[in-house]
């Protein structure tokens, strides 16, 4: 027992560690930028936002995922920083981007334009991360791997992109499918922790059937994560943003697509009255417990999260990754951890 | 790291599309899990069966109610 609290703690100082180095290094990238001094402080803005985030959140995906995969190949992390640190612009320009397309800007920005944080999140997506991979070409890496690394990134741009714009879509359209929001959480966070498994294995081998199996285990494990951040952001606080911002989520759409008659159209008021006063918020949460939408989305988040685990086992991942790798997925779960009820599970 | 695929990958896959897809099968996956499990022509293993069991009878023997206590305890 005090053997196993011991590997806890060993775990949670180098993930913490990670969270230093990623850092470190886009601080240092930054940095060295020949950009106006200006220019330079809107992207610091958003790596301090991103590193409070981190130090509150130290399993970002972004930092974890690649380094570890790397690992769980190779049994060395280290190369794999340059990937690290091009996944977390990554993460941190479609962060930037959604905050900016849902006018709910961290309290850092408050004091600058929204063209500002625009042009933040264009430079953070379109431009860095190419940079950090460029580093990749100082430490001796093959031409044919960065190209490779770079079709992946920009693969997953263009669908991550393609996610965005169907989260836009949707609150327009009369009637979503649930079918159709499993494609966008696909697209949306599916494609981006693709990407940040994928891009750790595509540098530590080139074996395409431990490439796939990554690139699936951080796509079911991205949408999982997605349906738990959907059903958060109704159940976890007073006021959800989506209800704000009329998006159609998982819970939502379910509702909609369970309920009949009297109980669906007050529902459809409840959620355009939603988007004027968080007075009806408590009133959509409501009929979306009457609909069972809460635990339809904790079952299809588990089903993903299980898909996941089936593909990080074929991956075959050494120790001590693949248990930390296994440990990271382990909380993407809407049911609470260690409770008695869940523990066999999850 | 043992025994990490519970369920046949091939199996949780037909899971999900069916309860994306299938009204039907969403209802009786809540209702009677097994016998919904049986005319849609899974045939589990008794570990994947118990896996599926367990999370769903978790899931729907606490009232929404209870999940969303423990969402609320854990996020808010």
């Amino acid at each position: 027992m005090a053997n196993r609290s011991r590997k806890a703690d060993i775990e949670n100082e180098r993930v913490r560690e990670r969270v230093d180095s990623v850092f470190a290094s886009l601080d240092e990238l930054i940095t060295a930028l020949p950009v106006r001094k200006d220019h330079r402080q809107l992207l610091q803005i958003h790596l301090r936002v991103g590193k409070e985030r981190a130090e509150a959140w130290p399993e970002m995906s972004s930092i974890q995922l690649p380094l570890l995969v790397h690992a769980a190949i190779t049994d060395d992390e280290r190369p794999a920083l340059p990937v690290a640190g091009a996944c977390t612009l990554i993460y941190l320009g479609a962060d930037l981007f959604d905050s900016i397309l849902d006018h709910e800007l961290p309290p850092l920005w408050h004091a600058r334009d929204s063209s500002q944080a625009s042009l933040a999140a264009t430079t953070l997506l379109g431009a860095l991360p190419a940079f950090s991979i460029a580093r990749l070409q100082e430490r001796g890496t093959p031409p044919a791997r960065l190209w490779m690394l770079a079709n992946l990134f920009a693969d997953a741009g263009l669908k991550m992109g393609a996610g965005q714009y169907e989260d836009l879509l949707f609150p327009t359209l009369e009637d979503v499918s649930i079918g159709d929001c499993r494609t966008m959480a696909e697209h949306k966070s599916g494609a981006e922790y693709a990407l940040f498994a994928t891009s750790g294995a595509a540098l530590a081998t080139e074996d395409p059937s431990k490439i796939d199996a990554y690139a699936a285990f951080g796509s079911c494990f991205g949408i999982a994560q997605q349906l738990i951040n959907d059903a958060k952001d109704i159940w976890g606080h007073g006021c959800s943003r989506d209800l704000i911002n009329g998006k159609r989520t998982l819970p939502i759409v379910h509702a909609l697509s369970t309920l009949r008659g009297q109980q669906r159209e007050r529902l459809q008021n409840l959620l355009a009255a939603a988007r004027e006063s968080t007075e009806d918020h408590d009133g959509v949460r409501t009929l979306l417990k009457a609909a069972g939408s809460l635990r339809y989305t904790a079952l299809i988040a588990w089903l993903y999260q299980q898909q996941s685990r089936s593909y990080l086992a074929r991956a075959s991942p050494r120790e001590p990754a693949g248990r930390e790798l296994h440990t990271l997925l382990e909380q993407a779960s809407l049911l609470r951890q260690g409770s008695p009820s869940s523990s066999p599970l999850l | 790291m043992d025994n990490m695929e519970e369920i046949r990958l091939e199996a949780l896959r037909a899971l999900t599309i069916l309860a994306v897809h299938d009204e039907q099968f969403r209802r009786g996956m809540w209702d009677d899990l097994e016998g919904t499990l049986t005319r849609y022509g899974f045939a589990l293993n008794d570990q994947e069966l118990e896996q599926v069991r367990n999370f769903v009878f978790t899931v729907r023997d606490s009232l929404d109610e209870d999940l969303f206590a423990s969402l609320t305890a854990a996020y808010r």
